[in-house]
């Protein structure tokens, strides 16, 4: 794993190298936008956590480069700003997760690696939680090394929970993601799916299971 | 009692006292410039007006007899002033009767007498003694045609004006003066309403217009008579000021935010390189609360310096994706987190706003019922957001100070800044609403946010 910091206050970036390098891979440090910009045209890198207040400019600036980039590395933007639209611009401009300062050392470690998991996609298809790893090219379901036979359905599911693994899921955009608009969802259906699928993994020995946030939704969550 | 005050009023006012100054100071001056300047055509004006006074007032009484009787007070007036004349004569005649005042000349006697009955109008000149007067023939076109004949006439300037006052009241053009005066102040009225109470209309409709938010809004100077342009320049002015103050707050919160947040992080970051344990432990706790401060004082100051953008909101769904997002924590405390909604709860809202409400209100629960096993929250149909939890709760006495800034609850070995209650206690006056403290049946902490019923609501019940 490699790893684009654009900080220009120097001990807080020397403290995100040590810290990222610590927990996720090697980690280069850049001061200034038009840096960060060559370094990501000239080399590869998986993730990219970005500040906002740069000596020369705002870090969302630096989305669209990065939006073009192929592969495209993960984007985390680091904020002292947490006014709601400050957030809503990052994330629309295609930031990938929005960590605010001060952060827990350990947040933001947990919020890279999820921020990586999605990302690991685009080069092997595949996403990762405890012993479940999703293909989503193959779209197939692996305990260890025993594939899980699931119903489409469940199989979307499961998808869904997956790719925001450790968050909650709402029910109303599970569903969205399981059926199509002109379905008819019985009330009850999403549930029965859910305790089908949490029976399978249960069987399978999985790590992972499915909690379920009473009149919100469910939650990928490690046993 | 006085009316509403109205430019339009007075100024229709002004102006048709105006108007008819105007017309009396131009007939006074007209009559007065005639007075002075032209003495032929005074006496002629004067004649005229005998002749034709005469030849209105004869008629015929009931045995046949003809008759003169002038009518209306000048005619009268006139009439008198002429026959107190020594000088003045007259003769009317229909062919068969005459009616004769005064001595007529000899030397017009034969004007008289000889005349064609074929020329209806003759003016001469004859002396009298030293004088010289101007005498009149007429003859009008009834059946049997009346012949009027006026000598002798001498007016004084104020009587000449009298005569001159009747022969032109009764004229077309002083009605006419009326209908346009009339006229005139009515379209004033609407003038005035069109150029002034219109613009400054649009001026007012603008002014209810701001919402406190810096959105560029100018009022257009476009179509606005000159008279008006400085007020909306000031009050343009006074958007700009406006723009300029909420610009200046929102650099000041982002640049507050980023000089205090960095440092914050950076301390947050070395302590993790404190080798004993529990001094590492008290300085983080010390940091987060510190955080959290920096966090709810920016909120706050963004609340109070900004109006809040109203849209219809769901209270079931917001409050859906704020427990979602805090789901993870709430587990990782050892906590659960319970939703109970009765569908959809609409009511008129910032979602932002209400959020971050919730936010405080739930990380609060989280805080003070540490070590507890539920916290509950509910959206009810009575437009009502309840979180309650099973911590230790506020005594009753403190409830109503703990919606204050900074201050905290003395009963619980919390870290919270003391904000978070306010900031729940400001939203809701944002929208009208209330916070209410109280206790669950199990001593825990109860808030309910109330949002207000619709006007049509609050009227049935």
């Amino acid at each position: 794993m490699r790893i684009l910091i654009v900080e220009d206050d120097r001990e807080l970036a020397s403290s995100l190298k040590t810290m990222l390098e610590a927990a996720i891979g090697v980690a280069d440090v850049f001061e200034t936008l038009a840096d960060a910009e060559a370094a990501l045209l000239a080399f590869k890198f998986d993730l990219v956590v970005i500040d906002r207040n740069l000596p020369d400019g705002d870090g969302l600036s630096l989305l669209p480069t990065l939006r073009q980039l192929r592969p495209r590395p993960a984007t985390l933007v680091l904020t002292a700003l947490d006014d709601p639209t400050d957030i809503v611009s990052a994330l629309d401009k295609g930031a990938d997760e929005y960590v605010g300062k001060p952060f827990e050392p350990m947040e933001l470690i947990a919020r890279a690696r999820a921020v990586l998991r999605r990302y690991s996609l685009d080069e092997t298809g595949c996403t990762q939680f405890g012993n479940l790893s999703f293909d989503l090219i193959n779209r197939s379901a692996m305990i260890g090394e025993n594939a899980l036979s699931v119903p489409r359905r469940e199989l979307a599911v499961l998808e869904a929970l997956i790719r925001r693994a450790g968050r909650v899921v709402q029910r109303d955009n599970l569903e969205a993601a399981v059926y199509n608009i002109d379905e008819e969802i019985e009330s009850n259906v999403l549930d029965s799916h859910v305790s089908r699928l949490r029976k399978r993994l249960r069987e399978g020995n999985c790590s992972a299971t499915i909690r379920t946030i009473r009149g919100i939704g469910y939650m990928l969550v490690q046993e | 009692m006085r009316g509403p005050n109205s430019i339009a009023f007075p100024v229709a006012i002004v102006l048709i006292l105006g108007m008819a100054l105007m017309m009396v100071i131009s007939t006074v001056l007209t009559v007065a410039v005639f007075l002075l300047t032209d003495g032929q055509s005074r006496k002629k004006i004067a004649v005229e007006s005998v002749v034709e006074l005469l030849q209105d007032g004869v008629s015929y009484d009931h045995t046949g007899k003809f008759v003169l009787e002038v009518e209306g007070v000048i005619a009268e007036k006139i009439i008198r002033l002429s026959e107190e004349q020594s000088e003045f004569w007259y003769f009317v005649s229909d062919g068969t009767q005459t009616i004769i005042h005064g001595a007529v000349p000899a030397s017009v006697q034969d004007i008289i007498d000889t005349t064609s009955p074929q020329v209806f109008s003759s003016e001469f000149s004859y002396m009298a003694g030293q004088q010289q007067f101007l005498g009149l023939r007429k003859l009008n076109a009834e059946d049997p045609p009346k012949l009027v004949v006026v000598g002798g006439v001498t007016f004084s300037n104020a009587e000449t004006l009298l005569v001159v006052l009747r022969e032109i009241w009764p004229q077309g053009l002083y009605h006419l003066l009326g209908i346009v005066l009339v006229a005139t102040a009515t379209i004033a009225v609407v003038a005035v309403k069109r150029t002034i109470a219109t613009p400054v209309r649009r001026v007012v409709d603008s002014a209810e217009q701001i919402d406190g938010l810096p959105n560029g809004r100018r009022i257009s100077d476009r179509d606005t008579p000159i008279e008006l342009k400085p007020m909306v320049a000031a009050f343009n002015t006074a958007l700009g000021c406006i723009d300029n103050a909420f610009e200046a707050q929102r650099n000041f919160l982002a640049n507050a935010s980023h000089e205090l947040r960095t440092p914050l992080t950076k301390l947050r970051l070395k302590l993790d390189l404190v080798q004993d344990p529990d001094v590492r432990e008290v300085l983080v706790r010390d940091t987060a609360r510190l955080a959290s401060i920096v966090t709810t004082s920016l909120q706050l100051a963004r609340l109070s310096g900004q109006a809040l953008t109203f849209t219809m909101v769901d209270l079931a769904a917001i409050a859906r994706a704020a427990i979602a997002e805090h789901v993870p924590s709430v587990m990782k405390q050892g906590m659960d987190i319970e939703f109970k909604a009765e569908g959809r709860v609409i009511v008129p809202g910032s979602e932002p706003a209400i959020r971050l409400a919730l936010d405080n209100l739930i990380i609060n629960a989280m805080r003070h019922a540490r070590g507890t096993e539920v916290l509950v929250v509910e959206v009810l149909q009575a437009r009502i957001v309840r979180v309650s939890d099973e911590g230790p709760g506020i005594p009753a006495a403190e409830r109503e100070k703990m919606l204050r800034p900074f201050v905290r609850g003395n009963t619980s070995a919390s870290e919270g800044t003391g904000m978070g209650l306010a900031i729940v206690a400001q939203i809701m006056t944002a929208h009208n609403g209330s916070v209410a403290l109280g206790e669950a049946a199990n001593g825990g902490l109860v808030v309910d946010l109330a949002f207000p019923k619709t006007a049509k609501e609050s009227a049935f019940s």
